[in-house]
């Protein structure tokens, strides 16, 4: 029997204090789908004060939500507090793990890291030389491992992965080709297809492109809002031919 | 101090708006030329947006500032995509 997951997506949000609602009406939200991802960059500056306004929007939400943290949800050096408010409104925060829901009769994972960035094949960075260097690559080296474990032990008929730094160049594209090192990682991408993901979600390159795909063919989308100008974008996705695709 | 040379000033600016707790967006684009400071991009706020130009003002006095950022709009619809293989 077919059916369909709708995914709800987004990222780059940037919630402050001047901001009003960025996700538009919670019941046109719970009527066109079934969950909601937040890819990261959920704040300006990463405080308290600033999660509370995007938790009090989440509290609104009748659907479940599953949240990454990005680059500016570190800024304030208050991580954990962001995560805990977020938590808070009902939402699950990943960093490395997965988590699991139902959807009708379908069975649906999400496994969900920050990332980092370190280029792209033919040109990304290695973990060699100066120990600032090694650490760089090394710690994107380990948000893809945490990825691509989360989504191998996940047994689900649907596997979708979500980072805030994009694993692919094709939805990078309307950036300066200068910048991609910093905004993605290849590590990400392997991850994606080794764990077996059938759809892969980021943000952080807001004038990069909406659409293209890992080596292995999985979809990839940049859901960064300033890109969608929208207030997320809704992907469906069939189960219809979907493969157990562990590598 | 040695005065910083203002050949450099769009990258210092850019860092000062990234850092600035009114504005706090990195993904803006900075140059000069001889007659003012472009500032390019989007932010999420119009008060962001307004804020750019007081950060260059207080940091470039003297200078023009053109600020073609724009305020992130979602006005649109949420649209739908299949993405079943």
């Amino acid at each position: 029997m077919t059916s369909v997951v709708r995914i709800a997506a987004v990222g780059d949000v940037h919630v402050g204090l001047d901001t009003g609602p960025v996700l538009g009406p919670p019941e046109q939200l719970a009527e066109s789908a079934d969950l909601l991802l937040l890819v990261g960059d959920l704040t300006r500056r990463g405080t308290p004060a600033e999660a509370e306004v995007l938790a009090a929007e989440l509290r609104q939400m009748s659907l479940p939500v599953i949240a990454i943290l990005g680059n500016h949800d570190y800024e304030s050096d208050a991580a954990d507090d962001v995560r805990d408010i977020i938590t808070g409104a009902g939402a699950t925060v990943l960093d490395g793990d997965a988590a699991t829901l139902e959807v009708g009769d379908v069975s649906v994972g999400v496994a969900g890291t920050p990332g980092f960035g370190g280029g792209f094949q033919g040109a990304s960075c290695s973990e060699f030389g100066e120990p600032l260097m090694k650490a760089f690559v090394a710690h994107t080296r380990a948000m893809a491992s945490a990825l691509c474990r989360a989504l191998t032990e996940l047994d689900t008929d649907v596997r979708v992965a979500m980072t805030h730094y994009s694993p692919i160049e094709a939805t990078l594209v309307g950036e300066r080709l200068e910048i991609y090192p910093f905004l993605g990682s290849y590590l990400l991408a392997e991850a994606i297809d080794t764990g077996g993901a059938h759809l892969a979600v980021h943000g952080h390159a807001h004038r990069g492109s909406r659409a293209g795909e890992t080596v292995c063919g999985v979809p990839v989308r940049n859901v960064a809002q300033p890109l969608l100008g929208r207030p997320y974008t809704t992907l469906r996705l069939s189960t219809d031919g979907l493969t157990d695709g562990h590598a | 101090m040695t005065e910083r040379d203002e050949r450099y000033l769009p990258e210092h600016l850019h860092e000062a708006l990234l850092a600035d707790e009114r504005v706090g967006e990195q993904a803006l684009d900075v140059w000069a030329d001889e007659h003012c400071i472009h500032i390019a991009g989007s932010v999420a706020t119009a008060a962001r947006r307004e804020a750019i130009v007081a950060v260059v003002n207080e940091l470039a006095p003297g200078w023009d500032v053109c600020n073609d950022v724009a305020v992130v709009s979602v006005d649109m619809p949420p649209d739908v995509e299949d993405v079943s293989g």
